[in-house]
């Protein structure tokens, strides 16, 4: 009966982003189109991180150098995003549909985020999901009571979010890096932070997945007070 | 432009996905551990349905009921779920699977057959093994036999459970671990077991296995025929003789050797077989062995010998009376096309058979029914010996006979207890000597006696009143006896019976023959080597032509007919009495049979003329049509066939409770009902801090 | 959701109404169904709701009809595949297994 597994796991992981997609970005064709690009963005960033990881041949599977370069490869992506969006971006704001509106930037930087999010939920987490029909479960090591696939998607669903928000400082950031480089440092921190983070989750610590999840959501909400910040900001 | 870019990112990202998706087995192996134990499956006759099923993929948490009061509890316990019961394999009695059916909490069966508790210092044995047990029904094959309409039939196998006949709708697999990866499986299963027994069935996450072992046929044998899931149980009977000049006009007697070379239990992948099914051929081949030794050549006595060795008896006589039937009825060849077809394979030009009825040769006819002068048959013969008074060793065998006052039965019984030490006082004794007539036990003489009842039949064997206390089981494996004891007791009958042929072949066998006048004996040696190449060590030299690896236990089950490919029970037959019997051996080289002509055995890397022929087994109420397809055309004798399926799936995993997965569940709506109840308000929020409009 | 007779004229409207009407009975009974669904507000229209009324009628009465048959010949064959034998195995494209 782990159908309820199932529904459980993927209503936990995609069920906020997914309210947040539906009652925002949906009915704007225009943010869509960006969620989509962006999320292929995000693609490109992690083929390139798992390729250098296949020609490494790297025999653990959890090395930290590996989440290294890959938040780093996942930065740069998002910089390059940042860069084609800011050419396209005085043709992108006419399209919009309130061309007059300043808070346009933030929307497309919001839109992006999500769909960077989404792109990596989906990726990282589907595989088990999908598993997660089966009979069969592995529990979590850190955390005995709880499964591997319940721990997955609560990670899932916080990463999602983290990203809408990282992507929302670091445009802030890239607008005029040499006042507010401290954006993009604290986005590249909170990333490696979040994502070692959830090695606590497999480790041998007592409660680690908790930890972790104390950590990610702090994180969190710092960034999320931050980018209000920046919006109120804008005039 | 923009769509057409937009386009081909949403490709990327879809085959990004399926890459993705695909990996998903890997991930699979890490908790769900795949093991081996043997499946009880689906076999079909020509009004119903036999053996286990699972429709889906059903999966329950391990559960160990040793004894029969631990299974009434369980039964009648309130246990929530669903369960997978582990069940000693002497308490599987059909009323047992029944209650367990019904009280809906099992969701399918794991057989416990043998096994050490790995929790033991000193590896006991898990349960006790039982003194008799046996799976197969209280008068086997009965309503196929030679006392079929009588009105009270002798019950030969009274300890019979009749499991092997009843329809589950439920997975029923066997725990029997006698290599690695079996061992590999058991071990797992038992503590995954214990681990559960541990943590008394309530703190989650607890040990749970998946059946996945879907069998394509149902309903009856003629719609399963009809829609290709099923093919007819069956094989190949081996004949030989070294007589290679027989033919049906010659006007010489047969004296007609037999064995049934195969055997049956629930569980086909570990049926051994070793009394009931392996000693007898064990014996034919021993015998024959042994004749071929004789100082004048037996192919020049006043009666032939004919060494049959016959393949899914224990199914309804499949072998016997389809041999039977073909040398009995006058056969017409309808159709000869010389090449094979596709409903024929065989080179039918060479080898001198026919396409329709398919045969790949019609030798058989040389063998003339009328000819038959008696039949000696090698039944279970494997215990012979018991401690008699005082503790000492003694043979003792049993002659079974269908008449007592038939002179040619007489003959041989007195004939056979003169060799064995005396008439009545000797090791073979007749089984009616305690004043009850119990007429033949199931054997391959029926099929004879049905066309002809007065042929003079012995089944030589070593029980008594009831078949031997493992028929048709898998516990028929030897272990409770000494092996040196299997080999001796096989050999001294096979000695005596040999010297019996052997006067009888010349006419002077009678209740006074000495055992000095005749020059034949058995080679013990090659008992010994021959159970041991059936038994253990399948890559014994006897086997060389067909290289199978080390520790291969060969399963003994008849197997499903193939028309021009033979089981490898059947090769070894043919290869080894084909070398007993080959004639003249030439000098042309040969690696295996293929390098010779047809009608010639490879032996010693020489070809040989042999007369030793492979004969069709499948069930006598079945037949081929022309376009190949068989039928059933008579559904009152044997129409035994087995389903098709493809791979099974047997996993051991961890399960959680149904709470924890309901409070999963509840999280995952009660977030999602959260953030969207946020996002509303966030969109207020927004849009009164930022005065949007 | 039903096509706006302000901004496509009437007969049209109709002759729409008409061919999803006409194709239908090609054994395709959901688009009876579709019809029905698309243009049930326009029955409310002064010049030709009383003709599209009708034909959404006659839809319905398809549709139904279809319902019927197919429930009736579906609860039939489950029960009797079994005892068909032959001819239900002839008339089956993938072969079931295991019942």
């Amino acid at each position: 009966m782990t159908l309820l597994t199932f529904f459980g796991c993927a209503l936990t992981a995609f069920g906020p982003s997914l309210a947040l997609f539906f009652l925002t970005i949906a009915k704007d064709a225009q943010l869509v189109i960006l969620m989509i690009s962006s999320a292929f963005f995000w693609l490109i960033s992690i083929l390139v991180a798992s390729s250098i990881w296949f020609f490494s041949k790297s025999d653990a599977t959890e090395n930290p150098i590996t989440i290294l370069y890959s938040v780093l490869l996942q930065e740069l992506f998002r910089w390059f995003l940042y860069k084609i969006l800011r050419r396209a971006e005085n043709g992108l704001v006419l399209a919009s549909a309130n061309p007059k509106s300043p808070y346009n930037v933030s929307a497309f930087a919001f839109a992006s985020g999500l769909g960077f999010g989404l792109m990596n939920g989906l990726v990282t987490y589907i595989n088990p999901l999908i598993i997660s029909v089966g009979s069969g479960v592995i529990m979590c090591k850190s955390c005995p009571t709880l499964t591997l696939f319940f721990t997955g998607a609560i990670t899932t669903c916080l990463f999602i979010l983290l990203h809408t928000t990282w992507m929302i400082l670091a445009f802030e950031g890239f607008r005029d890096p040499k006042r507010n480089y401290y954006y993009i440092i604290w986005v590249v921190l909170s990333h490696l932070g979040a994502s070692y983070a959830t090695m606590s989750n497999q480790a041998d610590i007592k409660s680690g997945c908790v930890i972790g999840f104390v950590i990610n959501t702090v994180l969190l909400v710092i960034s999320i007070i931050a980018s209000m910040r920046t919006l109120k900001k804008i005039k | 432009m923009y769509i057409s870019i937009l386009l081909k990112e949403i490709l990327f990202i879809s085959l990004f996905m399926h890459l993705v998706l695909s990996q998903d087995t890997e991930f699979k192996k890490v908790f769900y551990k795949k093991l081996l134990p043997v499946p009880c499956v689906r076999i079909l006759n020509s009004t119903s349905v036999t053996g286990c099923q699972s429709l889906k993929p059903t999966s329950g948490l391990l559960i160990l009921t040793e004894t029969q009061d631990l299974l009434n509890d369980f039964i009648k316990s309130d246990r929530k779920g669903k369960y997978v019961v582990i069940l000693p394999y002497e308490l599987m009695t059909n009323d047992n699977l029944r209650s367990l059916e019904s009280s809906g909490k099992m969701s399918g069966v794991l057989a416990l057959i043998n096994g050490t508790d790995p929790s033991s210092p000193n590896s006991a044995p898990i349960i006790q093994r039982p003194i008799n047990f046996s799976p197969d029904e209280k008068c086997p094959n009965c309503q196929f036999g030679l006392y079929r309409n009588d009105e009270s039939r002798y019950i030969w196998n009274p300890n019979g459970l009749g499991i092997i006949q009843e329809r589950y709708d439920f997975p029923i697999f066997a725990l029997y671990p006698f290599d690695k990866a079996s061992n590999n499986s058991y071990n797992k299963i038992i503590n995954g077991v214990q681990f559960n027994e541990r943590r008394s069935y309530e703190r989650f996450p607890l040990k749970a296995v998946e059946f996945d072992a879907l069998m394509f046929a149902a309903i009856d044998a003629s719609t399963c025929l009809r829609r290709n899931f099923c093919s007819p149980v069956g094989g190949h009977s081996v004949y030989s003789t070294p007589s290679i000049d027989m033919n049906e006009n010659d006007g010489k007697p047969i004296i007609i050797v037999s064995a049934a070379m195969d055997s049956k239990s629930l569980f086909q992948g570990i049926t051994l077989g070793l009394n009931n099914g392996i000693s007898g051929s064990i014996a034919l081949i021993a015998i024959a062995d042994a004749l071929s030794r004789s100082p004048t050549p037996v192919k020049n006595f006043q009666k032939h010998i004919l060494f049959t060795s016959f393949a899914g008896e224990p199914w309804g006589f499949l072998g016997s009376q389809r041999f039977v039937k073909n040398i009995f009825e006058p056969f017409n060849c309808i159709q000869n096309k010389t090449k094979p077809t596709q409903s024929c394979g065989y080179n039918t030009g060479q080898s001198g058979g026919c396409t329709f009825p398919c045969f790949r040769d019609l030798d058989f006819k040389r063998i003339n029914f009328s000819n038959i002068d008696s039949i000696i048959e090698l039944s279970s013969v494997a215990n012979g010996i018991s401690l008699g008074p005082g503790n000492i060793q003694q043979f003792k065998y049993f002659v079974h006979v269908d008449n007592e006052n038939n002179a040619g039965n007489r003959l041989l019984m007195q004939g056979l207890g003169a060799l064995s030490g005396g008439i009545g006082v000797g090791f073979v004794r007749n089984a009616s000597e305690d004043g009850v007539f119990r007429k033949l036990p199931p054997s391959s003489s029926m099929a004879f006696l049905e066309k002809n009842i007065n042929i003079p039949a012995v089944v030589i064997s070593d029980f008594q009143a009831n078949l031997s206390n493992y028929y048709n089981s898998e516990y028929d494996d030897g272990s409770d006896l000494d092996v040196s004891t299997i080999i001796s007791s096989i050999c001294t009958i096979a000695n005596v019976t040999s010297q019996a042929i052997w006067l009888h072949a010349q006419n002077i066998l009678s209740p006074t023959s000495p055992t000095a006048n005749t020059p034949i004996s058995v080679n013990c040696t090659l008992v010994g080597l021959l159970l041991d190449c059936l038994t253990v060590d399948a890559s014994c030299s006897l086997f060389d032509a067909f290289r199978r690896s080390k520790d291969d236990r060969i399963s003994h089950y008849t197997g499903v007919y193939q028309q021009t490919s033979q089981q490898l029970l059947s090769r070894f037959h043919y290869n080894v009495l084909g070398s007993i019997n080959a004639n003249i051996i030439s000098d042309r080289k040969c690696k295996n049979e293929t390098d010779c002509q047809f009608g010639e055995i490879c032996t010693n890397l020489h070809c040989a003329s042999s007369f030793t022929r492979y004969h069709d087994s499948y069930g006598a109420g079945l037949e081929f049509i022309e376009n190949g397809d068989m039928i059933v055309v008579d559904p009152e004798k044997a129409t035994w066939v087995e389903s098709v399926w493809s791979d099974f799936d047997f996993n051991l995993f961890n399960v959680t409770s149904i709470g924890s997965q309901v409070s999963e569940l509840m999280t995952g709506i009660l977030l999602t009902g959260l953030s969207i109840v946020s996002v509303i308000f966030g969109k207020k929020y927004v849009r009164k801090t930022l005065k949007l409009d | 959701m039903p096509p706006n007779p302000s901004k496509i004229p009437p007969s049209e409207i109709l002759s729409l109404c008409k061919k999803f009407f006409y194709i239908g009975l090609l054994f395709l009974p959901w688009l009876w169904v579709i019809n029905v669904i698309y243009m049930w507000p326009l029955t409310k229209h002064s010049d030709i709701g009383k003709e599209i009324k009708k034909y959404l009628y006659f839809s319905t009465a398809g549709a139904l009809f279809w319902l019927i048959v197919l429930t009736t010949w579906y609860s039939i064959f489950v029960n009797q595949r079994i005892t068909w034998g032959e001819f239900a195995d002839k008339i089956i494209v993938i072969p079931i297994r295991g019942a």
